[in-house]
């Protein structure tokens, strides 16, 4: 008959203690892979809040910056609290599609400062134990947008032959202008041109463009054989005609991603309505003085050394063609301004065309209506201002100088004729108001002693 | 039933007073000697488990600093003074904006081979982002999202940190982080 030993006492514990040896083992093992995931799963966690906790502070710019641009009232009905000191604040939860909270943004727009800016604070919620939520802020500043960001803007193809020159300048720089005038010796390498055709075009000659090319999409230079060169003139490495196009594309000088076309011109509420001066017609050395205010004119006619004065700031609305020819000229003196829409089919400016005295070409803005289709500069005239006309062709001839911007559907620049962007236009608000801001300056903001600096 | 042995009561009490064979005793140090070894290997393992997992946490919380810190001064980035692949790296970043106008420092982003370190310097600071880096790589990109090396054409930057950590003489953590941003200032 088989035996049955009972296991000893003793047998008994070594066996429980070996067990439990184990079991701490095991334990101080899970414990540790435990560790790593939460310690993983919270990192991660931290690091997705960090970053929406950003996505949510731009979006709370974004917020301001449309309030801003396109609705500009602020009222109490979209959520907007006035703070009293020219600032306004929002502030707006979210949630995702799943109903969940996923945090807090809340912005401060500094409308009624110099220059307007906008603080964004993004807060995103935590979900798990006992961290505190996430909150990162942005300061955008702002600046006035402007139509006028390139020498040429057209919808057209580009031709550039002959000795035409576009090159820019700032007149409110003393180091790139001399008194607020263009001069060769501080000519900068910003008249860049645009168009949203697929070709630009330097048949022959010695066009230069100081500055980049930009056309439509798949767009290039053809030909680029008869002569001329555009790029950064102060770098050795200005692009000439017969060269490779690669290193401009790779330098960026030559792109092909504008896609933009200009927006046509509507006539200000204010014109619509405003006082009608009938026809200007002056000859003969005959003066007319326009004061002050926004003014309707039948058609505007200029000639034989003959002068119109614009006094103070003056806003026009020509209903027909405007003719200055044979001398006669549009006086612009320092501190008046003039803004011309214009609706006829013909803008001729030859000759002595516009003086504009202010040398600022924001404070001489002409913009034509769709109906505006020709649009002449000749015989040697020199016009310091800014030309919208989408839908005109545009045509420099001569020894046409424009110290400004052109925007046109067809622009054709022949003989000698130079476009001298001014800089500043980037930056006036030019384009006849109304373009809203843009952003010059984005900033992430830190916090210091519980505000944001 | 009972069952008696043949033994005597003197007999039992011999018995019961015996030493270990020298069979036993091999047998219970080696199970002893196996017992131990494991236990020991074990400790060991997980001491070396806690040191990877300690490791790794600790690079991946100074490489997500280093990368942080990077992609906030890129941001505010107004565009790339000098660039190397392995760095260094030089920016101008805007650090605030008065009177109209930015106010800038210029920012270097040093990767040490040597070292194994990768570190940020403005014009008042030097920091030390990270320790134990392997190789830190930048790439710049353009406006279309192409890479390029020419500074005045970059967009956004992209650093590529591979960081590592030893147990003993084993590489046995290692952490790879790369982030790419848009540079917000530059036009």
């Amino acid at each position: 008959m088989a035996m049955r030993h009972p296991i000893s006492h003793s047998t008994r514990g070594s066996i429980l203690i070996a067990t439990a040896i184990l079991v701490a083992i095991f334990a101080i093992f899970m414990s540790g892979v435990l560790t790593y995931i939460s310690n993983e799963y919270r990192l991660n966690f931290r690091s997705h809040q960090f970053a929406q906790s950003l996505h949510l502070a731009e979006a709370a710019v974004e917020l301001g910056f449309a309030e801003l641009n396109y609705r500009n009232s602020f009222s109490a009905t979209n959520g907007w609290v006035n703070l009293g000191d020219g600032s306004y604040t929002k502030i707006t939860n979210l949630t995702d599609t799943a109903g969940n909270f996923v945090g807090t943004l809340s912005n401060r727009v500094y409308v009624g400062y110099t220059p307007p800016t906008i603080t964004g604070v993004g807060s995103a919620t935590n979900t798990i134990g006992t961290l505190a939520n996430t909150e990162r802020a942005v300061s955008v500043v702002l600046t006035a947008s402007s139509l006028f960001k390139m020498a040429l803007v057209a919808t057209s193809p580009l031709s550039f032959s002959g000795n035409i020159v576009v090159d820019s300048y700032d007149s409110t720089d003393p180091t790139k202008s001399t008194a607020g005038l263009y001069v060769a010796g501080k000519a900068q390498d910003n008249g860049n041109v645009a168009t949203t055709a697929s070709t630009v075009a330097f048949p022959g000659g010695s066009a230069n463009i100081s500055g980049t090319i930009e056309t439509g999409a798949g767009g290039t230079i053809t030909p680029f054989s008869g002569g001329g060169a555009f790029g950064p003139t102060n770098s050795a490495n200005q692009i000439a005609a017969g060269s490779s196009l690669a290193p401009a594309v790779a330098n960026g000088w030559l792109r092909a991603d504008f896609s933009t076309a200009p927006p046509n011109v509507t006539v200000p509420a204010a014109l619509t309505s405003a006082s009608n001066l009938g026809t200007i017609n002056l000859s003969s050395a005959g003066t007319q003085t326009i004061n002050a205010g926004n003014w309707q004119v039948n058609a505007m006619s200029i000639a034989n050394t003959a002068t119109l004065t614009i006094n103070g700031t003056v806003s026009l609305y020509i209903l027909g063609n405007v003719i200055v020819a044979n001398g006669g000229v549009i006086k612009i003196p320092t501190g008046s301004a003039l803004t011309v829409y214009v609706g006829g089919p013909t803008v001729s400016l030859t000759g002595a065309g516009v003086i504009n005295s202010v040398v600022q070409p924001v404070n001489d803005e002409w913009f034509g209506l769709p109906t505006l289709t020709t649009v002449t500069f000749a015989n040697g005239t020199s016009f310091i201002g800014a030309f919208d006309a989408p839908e005109a062709a545009i045509s420099l001839l001569g020894n046409t100088q424009v110290y400004g911007s052109i925007i046109g559907s067809n622009i054709v620049l022949g003989g000698s004729a130079s476009v001298h962007f001014d800089e500043s236009l980037k930056s006036s608000g030019g384009g006849g108001g109304g373009n809203g801001y843009s952003i010059a300056s984005w900033r992430e903001m830190r916090k210091v002693n519980g505000v944001w600096q | 039933m009972h069952h008696s042995t043949p033994i005597g009561r003197s007999g039992w009490r011999r018995r019961q007073f015996a030493g270990f064979t020298i069979t036993e005793t091999l047998v219970a140090v080696a199970i002893l000697f196996i017992l131990v070894t494991g236990i020991m290997s074990t400790y060991i393992f997980s001491i070396w488990g806690f040191q990877g997992i300690t490791n790794y946490v600790q690079l991946h919380v100074d490489g997500r600093t280093a990368v942080n810190q990077f992609l906030k001064d890129m941001r505010s980035a107004y565009g790339v003074v000098s660039f190397a692949a392995n760095g260094p790296l030089v920016v101008t970043v805007e650090t605030n904006y008065i009177n109209g106008a930015p106010l800038t420092t210029t920012v270097t982003y040093t990767f040490s081979s040597g070292g194994h370190t990768f570190s940020r310097s403005d014009s008042a600071n030097t920091t030390l982002l990270a320790t134990n880096v392997n190789f830190a790589t930048f790439t710049m990109f353009d406006r279309s999202g192409t890479n390029t090396v020419l500074t005045n054409v970059a967009k956004s930057v992209q650093l590529d940190l591979t960081m590592s950590n030893h147990v003993g003489n084993l590489r046995q953590t290692e952490d790879y982080l790369s982030a790419r941003t848009v540079m917000r200032n530059v036009p």
